[in-house]
């Protein structure tokens, strides 16, 4: 109990709390009112408990892979060499590399930063109580926590060996478990869908007086536009999946050749979903960089209406770009054509994203703590991701470099040096506000800086055995692409070692790590003006929003009593309004 | 772990691919390194630009972030339109290079290859069927792919081109290749147990080389100087049998297949709780019905229908051959 006050420009305001420290952490207690809670910010650490576990599992599936990969059994010609043992069989590796793609696709990055750092800041950003429907965003996340559940009953009964991809006719003839696997995909489709249905509706309905389109954060726009392909693409995963449930059930002859069906008939429909759906992976992660940049640059976004509405041009082309991934399964001339010429349309929007949040840092003041040494990495990674895949979107060099280790390197670098690293940015740059302690920034940056050269220790050597013409998928291979395999294996415990320091890290700040304070970066969001870690209902006040304060960062001053950022009073004057973007 | 910084084989390859075989694949590698030039100069932009900001702004006690324009159209347009203008000529060179790659001379010679788990077979005009793609060096040569399970893909990395093998369809792909050569084939699409090691050979041979091999391959069945079992032994390669039934006494039970070695003569017993010698009426029937009998532990529905692409001739010497596996004549 307490009486607390609060200055606002219209005058001071008294009020009480339920106790002096009544966080979100604290105001509910018991397990009872985790698995319950209709709080965005306890669903957040929810979701951030399970993904890590599913991240953990993936991980670990990547490591026995690499380790497996260390010999490739073949001689130079292709004769099975007894001298060089492997770990697993041909068929535990399909399994291995089918589990680890679907967990870390399905369970890891499409939900990943809107239901972590999305559920957790959208809210606050907006100065909002909790997002719009706070039930149903309960329910996302029990169906997430159902989708995992049948994944894990696919790798307890018989497993699963058909690719992430599931494509057919292997997906309807193998004797594996496809179909728990199948629903459990279909599953967290519907989690995507009510998340992005539900961040739509708050960013249209609960945005604060005083914020316009135009004065939202960026991260808000890249949800947004995430939401509308999650919104729109998802449905026709989830009618392609239950259509391979009843092909496999009841043989009705879909896409099975065997009954009349077509193949790539399944190849349009899966990726009329999965191409959006690596915009659904990467739009937040591009979010995430824009908020790191400016509060570590302590500048407005420079371009900041080009990047929103990169956003939404991304989500746009997004839909009609599918068929680049089928330019040698037999489709006419014609349309891989067209789907070339569209492809190459998104690299436009995306060049403009990174010139752009270059420039913000110019004649700024630029920090280098540790989510901004993740920003910085996403630059470089997604900057090699994006180049590369100018390769793939034209269509000679596609032919070239279709399914081979090229591929498997350009989509890692765009989902893990794109997503995952903007997670862990994002995740080292909220975490002081989730759970109001700091964490050893020493440590955070030296496991950052190890997983960055670890991702390229891995992933580099991967585009030049791929140009050369090793096949992906494959768990035996030719003696000539040995040494690109070992370094990939070396990189990936790097790289493992990293993400590790990350994790201690975390768990070290929440057992020993000192107090947080309000902001400690400096940031101008209003995620920022809440306590640390904040209320259970956010705000004791309604936050006040003028047009101009986000991304300014002219009032956020270093706390001259402490470590972190304070926001002076505004000047008595009228504030500037309309400040340009 | 040298091969990493070496650069690949000599001839006009580069670190990145082999020497080009073919006419189109040099002109592929040439829109690789295209592609590769103006990529590593905007990565080298993006990472120049990134450092001169990291290092010149960085934070400072005392210092603050000075005021500039939010916003500059001139500038945004340039890093809009000089990309747009990149990607346009990347288009219009993939394309018109794709072009090449699908429009198929009508003078070539058709090979069909014919995909099935885990073995490439190539069915030549007279109905030879070989397990390994002989071609003549200097003619365009088109595969007309096809598959008998899933989908596999057939890739040849030295002429920078691939193409699915779809089951239910029929997809194209042509080449010509100048110079006399061996080259590697992979299968590039996901197809299961087997698919690391459903790896291939294409030879390129002088036309006199090509038409004596053509000729003794077409026609080794009438050939008198080979044994019964030597022809067993040839049609066991062709066929692809090799990819499940090993000669060296190691059963591949998750692969779908016993060894030919060891099991003559002997009591098997089957998956129904029955039991069958393996002897000539057995084998004959297993390689023209797979299902009808399986070993216990081993999957159904793994080993291709041989009714009607084997006559009695070829069935006979395979028969032979497998005897002979164990009984080592």
């Amino acid at each position: 109990m307490g009486q607390h006050t609060r200055e606002l420009s219209n005058g001071t305001f008294t009020y009480e709390l339920d106790s002096p420290n009544d966080s979100y952490l604290v105001h509910f207690k018991g397990i009872k009112s985790w698995l319950l809670t209709l709080d965005h910010k306890r669903i957040a650490i929810n979701y951030l408990v399970c993904i890590s576990i599913a991240l953990l599992l993936g991980g670990i599936y990547a490591l026995l892979l690499r380790l497996d990969l260390w010999n490739g059994g073949l001689t130079a010609t292709g004769e099975v060499d007894p001298n060089q043992s492997k770990l697993l069989t041909n068929d535990q590796y399909n399994h291995a590399f089918t589990v680890h793609g679907a967990v870390m696709t399905f369970l890891v990055l499409i939900p990943g930063i809107p239901a972590i750092l999305g559920n957790f800041a959208l809210p606050l950003m907006l100065g909002a109580k909790d997002v719009a429907f706070p039930r149903l965003n309960l329910l996302s996340w029990y169906l997430w926590v159902s989708g995992l559940i049948c994944f894990l009953y696919t790798l307890f009964m018989g497993g699963l060996d058909t690719g992430w991809t599931f494509y057919t006719p292997y997906s309807v003839t193998t004797n594996t478990s496809v179909i728990s696997a199948l629903f459990g995909a279909f599953m967290l489709g519907f989690s995507s869908i009510l998340t992005g249905l539900n961040f739509i509706v708050t960013i249209h309905k609960m945005r604060p007086a005083g914020m316009g389109w135009f004065e939202m954060p960026l991260f808000l726009w890249s949800l947004y536009a995430t939401g509308i392909i999650q919104l729109l693409a998802t449905p026709v995963l989830g009618i392609t999946l239950l259509m391979l449930i009843v092909e496999r059930s009841f043989g009705l002859g879909i896409f099975d050749p065997a009954y009349g069906g077509d193949p790539v008939l399944f190849q349009h429909f899966f990726w009329f979903y999965s191409h959006p759906a690596v915009y659904v992976m990467v739009l937040p992660a591009m979010g995430v960089i824009s908020e790191l940049i400016s509060t570590f640059s302590r500048k407005p976004v420079f371009g900041y209406k080009m990047i929103a509405m990169s956003s939404v041009a991304i989500a746009f082309l997004g839909f009609l770009v599918w068929g680049h991934h089928m330019f040698t399964s037999g489709q006419s001339p014609l349309m891989g054509t067209i789907f070339s010429f569209i492809t190459f349309s998104i690299a436009i929007p995306s060049a403009i994203k990174v010139f752009n949040w270059l420039t913000t840092m110019y004649k700024g003041s630029v920090a280098l703590n540790t989510p901004m040494i993740y920003a910085l990495s996403f630059l470089g990674l997604f900057g090699i991701g994006g180049l590369t895949g100018l390769f793939l979107s034209t269509m000679a060099t596609d032919i070239m470099l279709h399914d081979t280790y090229f591929v498997v390197a350009h989509f890692h670098y765009v989902m893990v040096g794109g997503t995952i690293i903007a997670l862990l940015g994002g995740l080292h740059y909220w975490w002081p506000k989730m759970f109001g302690k700091s964490y050893n920034s020493l440590v955070a940056k030296t496991g950052g800086i190890l997983v960055f050269i670890g991702f390229n220790v891995t992933f580099f050597p991967q585009f030049v055995m791929g140009s050369r013409g090793m096949p992906r998928r494959y768990h035996m291979y030719l003696e000539q692409f040995q040494s690109f395999h070992q370094w990939s294996t070396i990189g990936a415990f790097i790289l493992g070692l990293g993400m590790f320091m990350a994790a201690g890290n975390f768990i070290w700040s929440l057992l020993r790590g000192p107090k947080a304070p309000v902001n400690p970066w400096g940031a101008s969001t209003l995620d920022w003006k809440t306590a640390t870690p904040p209320y259970y209902h956010n705000f004791d006040v309604e936050p006040e929003v003028r047009p101009g304060d986000i991304y300014h960062y002219d009032r956020i001053v270093p706390n001259p009593e402490g470590p972190g950022f304070v926001e002076k009073k505004r000047d008595a004057m009228p504030a500037e309004t309309g400040a340009k973007h | 772990m040298n091969a990493f910084f070496a650069s690949s084989e000599s001839g006009s390859g580069s670190y990145w691919y082999a020497p080009p075989a073919s006419q189109v694949a040099g002109e592929v590698f040439w829109l690789f390194d295209l592609i590769f030039w103006i990529s590593a100069i905007f990565f080298f932009v993006i990472i120049a630009m990134g450092g001169f900001m990291v290092v010149k702004y960085r934070r400072r006690p005392g210092v603050d972030a000075q005021k500039t324009d939010n916003h500059n159209t001139a500038l945004e347009l340039l890093w809009s339109v000089i990309p747009t203008i990149l990607v346009v000529a990347f288009f219009w060179f993939g394309f018109d290079i794709y072009m090449s790659l699908k429009r198929i001379p009508d003078d070539a010679y058709r090979i069909n290859v014919i995909g099935q788990k885990w073995a490439w077979s190539y069915e030549y005009p007279n109905g030879m069927i070989s397990n390994m793609l002989v071609v003549p060096q200097g003619r365009n040569i088109e595969l007309v792919l096809s598959s008998n399970d899933v989908i596999h893909s057939y890739s040849i990395p030295d002429f920078a081109t691939k193409m699915d093998a779809v089951p239910g369809r029929y997809n194209r792909l042509w080449f010509h290749a100048e110079n006399v050569g061996e080259h590697q084939v992979f299968c590039t699409e996901y197809c299961g147990d087997g698919h690391s090691t459903m790896l291939s050979r294409l030879s390129v041979r002088n036309q006199a080389a090509f038409d004596d091999w053509y000729e003794t391959e077409s026609n080794f069945m009438d050939s008198e100087t080979l044994s019964p079992v030597d022809k067993g032994k040839k049609l066991y390669g062709i066929h692809g049998c090799a990819a499940c039934h090993s000669l060296d006494g190691k059963d591949n039970v998750a692969g779908g297949g016993p060894t030919f070695k060891g099991h003559w003569g002997t009591t098997r017993s089957l998956a129904d709780g029955s039991s069958v010698t393996m002897d000539d009426n057995y084998v004959r029937e297993s390689i023209l019905r797979p299902n009808a009998k399986i070993v216990a532990g081993y999957p159904k529905d793994r080993m291709p229908n041989f009714e009607g692409r084997l006559d009695d001739r070829e069935i006979a010497a395979l028969i032979q051959f497998i005897q002979a596996q164990t009984e080592g004549k």
